[in-house]
């Protein structure tokens, strides 16, 4: 039931320590990079980056954002290509560098990536065969029947009952990972080859997350390699066996065996320091404020109907499983999404959701940190000082002169509270790492002092110490008057900030759970309705 | 903790030590000028080039004071095309605007007797009125740009035809012509209109917030609107100043000419693209911008104007501008390219 258990079922992988591979004749590593190094624009990114991963091994890719990982893997995948002098080997076998994207497939690579790359409006067999099709032999045209096949057969080996001809629209986030996985999977001797897996488990469901590793471990124990990039190093000491860490462009330790470490050993190797989440609750007690912000009857999407009532100088957290509303729920409290429902901020007028735009909001002093940073939070091709400053133009600039001065002091004071890398005003955000793009955005709202904050899962895919920047200023957000609310599904971001926890079960709050709060208690208060499950 | 740390880390490490920063200034300098001006620099070298190439037919200030004079509705039109452009919307409807707006003027007076001030006046609200159409159909209906103002630039380039009789109009009273052509130190008015409208748009675009709520909604509309930016607003907004620049381009050419010729209206899309583009690598490099944009009109005319100085053949100007437009977004796309990594 714990989503990061480490029992494993019935693959039979071997969890800690190496896999075999002392005595008898030396098999080379299934990955071996040597020396990668990349540099852009004279900043080098990547410096002589080597590991090696050996045939059933399940290998662990961790650091900070902005440490290389995702350039790292980008050279390995001929995203990018990396500076002369490194190598890339399969086998034993010079595969580049130059890769050449399109030869991955024969030379053994496979890379599950991030986002997925799936086109929603097609079928599932359409998206698993792209740029695989069987094609008829006369006329070329594309053999659905054959696909159809293939696709079940790599859907067998997964143990998925999935429909070929599904739209992947329709699936459930679980079921888009596995046809993202069986694309990189199909038509692959079985254990042969490196699997890449790019912080695919943030795109998995928590319910989901233990078969999934099933499946890791089970590609393992044919005799694959498995690279698995991730943040979450729960996942990385439960599944994985070695661990290599990148720190500011560098591979500081590599081939280290998890057995070996636990979550305070690992967080060290890839801050450098002690990590360690506070409890946020205790540090930087709650200051109640006088007044009340009232959420009621909020609807829309699968959230049937949302009340609650927060102080100023608290923060709440709203929880849930997938299925909950928990991921709707700050995109209809934004107006991200048409929904139904009022919030009343203190004496201020009501703000009726189904009528109001983003600035009736922002008059009422709400502000909404949306999930989805590239698409909603950020403009990502203008630089950090016109984002952070953008909402905020109207209300500290005049209509014929934005003003400089406060536009370059707020955005130092954003600079400098969290502590952004480069520290730089006139950066363009996508040349930043995600965790600084969260803190930019984090800045960019808090800057208006609002009244109420709505978080919408602020610490997902950023590195521990950006999270640990980003909670400090939500629990300080709060400190300073605003009341906060945090829609997320990470339990300990919700017992290190919180002070009450909503529960949604079905679209409306079944629970509420007061402090003191741990991670465990909050998960048994999210899932102890659905007993039995995924596991 | 939030007081502290608004003070610390102010001298980072961008400052520079203490006794070579004038040279670091200088060269922090030079690459400013280079990424910045690198297209003036281009200019003044294309304007020595030509003079060398010429040499004792035209002097570099007598070259330079023909193009600057030419009567070009070039300007207005890149300023239209920039402010559609640089709010995420394609306009390809501006040349027929302007067409309708400058045929329009010398037709009602001409043939149907209004006064010139009141046909100015129709021609710049028909303009608004074209406008307004793309603006409906685009942001409220939701059409895309490209098809909804092709098809309207198509339908304001018949009804040039229909109110020109279909003939080339003229016979405007030639005093008007002091509107466009009247000079001031050495050039004819309607550069000065158009450096006023370029400096007007510049300081809308740069230093003001409805300036900046352009950048927003041309780089991500949902970032824009969830950012509290009347996304819509600014976007029909853009729409109409495009209009109604197009519009006026239309009046002040037509009173300089004394008529016009409805079919050379389509000949300024191709230039008017070509500049806004290459104005996309100077000034303000990967933006639209109105200076940029300026710059770049006045490279291409010196260009065409050299060419046809040195006996180039007609087709060779559609040639120039071609290249020019497809060299511009190639430099404009690998800046962005190095910017992103």
């Amino acid at each position: 039931m714990h989503p990061l258990s480490t029992e494993s079922s019935a693959s039979p992988a071997p969890r800690p320590g190496l896999p075999d591979t002392a005595g008898g004749p030396a098999v080379p590593p299934r990955l071996e990079v040597r020396d990668l190094s990349k540099t852009f624009a004279g900043v080098t990114v990547l410096d002589r980056a080597t590991m090696s991963i050996e045939p059933g091994e399940i290998h662990a890719l961790v650091g900070q954002n902005g440490s290389g990982k995702s350039t790292l893997i980008k050279l390995i995948s001929g995203v990018y290509r990396a500076d002369a002098g490194g190598e890339i080997l399969v086998d034993g076998e010079h595969v580049g560098p130059p890769v050449h994207p399109r030869r991955l497939f024969e030379q053994g690579l496979a890379f599950v990536h991030q986002d997925l790359g799936l086109v929603p409006d097609l079928s599932v067999r359409e998206n698993v065969r792209v740029g695989r099709h069987s094609t008829r032999r006369f006329t070329g045209w594309i053999d659905k029947r054959r696909d159809r096949e293939a696709v079940r057969r790599t859907f067998d080996f997964l143990g998925l009952p999935l429909d070929p001809d599904a739209k992947v629209a329709s699936l459930q986030p679980s079921e888009r990972v596995a046809v993202a996985v069986a694309r990189a999977l199909q038509d692959r001797e079985a254990g042969s080859g490196v699997v890449v897996f790019d912080e695919s488990s943030r795109a998995i469901p928590r319910e989901s997350l233990p078969a999934f590793y099933d499946m890791i471990r089970l590609l393992a124990s044919q005799g694959t390699a498995v690279l698995l990039v991730s943040h979450n190093l729960k996942e990385v000491l439960a599944v994985t066996h070695r661990v290599t860490a990148l720190r500011n462009g560098r591979v500081v330790e590599t081939g280290v065996p998890t057995a070996d470490l636990d979550e305070a050993a690992l967080t060290r190797l890839v801050l450098g320091r002690e990590g360690q989440l506070d409890n946020l609750v205790a540090t930087l007690p709650a200051r109640l404020a006088p007044g009340t912000i009232e959420i009621a009857g909020v609807a829309g999407g699968r959230v049937r109907d949302f009340s609650a009532r927060i102080t100023p100088g608290e923060v709440v957290g709203v929880t849930g499983a997938i299925d909950s509303g928990l991921p709707d729920l700050a995109a209809l409290l934004g107006t991200v999404r048409p929904a139904e429902g009022r919030i009343t901020v203190e004496d201020r007028p009501a703000v009726d959701l189904a009528g109001a735009g983003v600035p009736d909001l922002m008059a009422a002093g709400v502000a909404l940190i949306p999930q989805d940073r590239a698409a909603q939070g950020l403009a990502l091709a203008l630089t950090v000082e016109e984002n952070v400053t953008a909402p905020h133009l109207m209300n500290r600039g005049h209509v014929w002169w934005t003003g400089r001065r406060w536009r370059h002091d707020e955005t130092d004071y954003v600079l400098d509270t969290f502590d952004v890398r480069p520290r730089r005003r006139d950066a363009v955000v996508a040349t930043l790492s995600g965790g600084n793009q969260q803190k930019i955005l984090m800045g960019k709202w808090l800057l208006g002092r609002p009244r109420l904050l709505i978080l919408d899962d602020p610490t997902q895919a950023v590195d521990v110490g950006a999270r640990s920047a980003i909670l400090h200023a939500t629990r300080q957000a709060a400190q300073q008057g605003t009341a906060v609310l945090l829609c997320s599904s990470e339990v300990e971001d919700l017992a290190a900030v919180c002070d009450r926890v909503l529960v949604l079960v079905d679209g409306e709050v079944a629970r509420e759970l007061a402090a003191p709060l741990t991670p465990e208690s909050i998960l048994d208060a999210t899932f102890t309705p659905a007993a039995g499950g995924a596991a | 903790m939030t007081t502290t740390s608004t003070t610390p880390a102010r001298t980072g490490p961008s400052a520079p030590a203490g006794r070579s920063a004038p040279a670091d200034r200088l060269k922090v300098l030079g690459r400013v000028v280079l990424q910045r001006y690198s297209l003036v620099l281009l200019w003044l070298l294309m304007i020595a080039l030509f003079t060398v190439l010429l040499p004792g037919e035209i002097s570099g200030p007598e070259a330079l004071r023909a193009v600057l004079g030419q009567q070009t509705p070039l300007v207005f039109l890149g300023l239209a095309v920039v402010t559609t452009m640089a709010v995420g919307e394609f306009d390809l409807s501006f040349a027929s605007i302007f067409g309708l707006a400058a045929t329009a003027v010398p037709s009602l007076v001409v043939l149907y007797g209004w006064s010139f001030p009141a046909a100015a006046a129709a021609a710049i609200v028909l303009a608004l009125v074209i406008g307004a159409i793309n603006a409906a159909l685009v942001v409220f209906v939701g059409i895309n740009s490209v098809v909804v103002t092709l098809g309207v630039g198509s339908v304001a380039g018949g009804a040039a035809y229909y109110i020109s009789r279909e003939t080339s109009v003229s016979g405007l009273d030639p005093a008007l012509s002091v509107i466009a052509l009247g000079r001031f130190l050495g050039l004819p008015m309607i550069f000065w209109y158009g450096l006023i409208i370029v400096a007007v748009a510049a300081y809308i675009m740069s230093a003001t917030p409805v300036g900046r709520h352009m950048l927003f909604v041309g780089s991500n509309r949902e970032v824009a609107r969830l950012a509290g930016i009347p996304v819509p607003q600014i976007r029909v907004g853009a729409y109409l100043a495009s209009a109604f620049l197009c519009g006026l381009g239309g009046v002040v050419l037509a009173a300089g000419l004394g008529g016009f010729d409805p079919a050379t209206a389509q000949t300024n899309l191709m230039p008017a693209f070509a500049g806004v583009f290459l104005g996309t690598v100077a000034v303000v490099p990967g933006r639209f911008n109105p200076v940029g944009m300026l710059i770049g009109v006045y490279f291409l005319l010196t260009g065409v104007f050299g060419l046809q100085l040195l006996g180039a053949a007609g087709w060779v100007t559609d040639v120039f501008y071609g290249l020019a437009l497809v060299v511009a977004v190639t430099i404009s796309f690998l800046l962005q390219r190095r910017v992103r990594g």
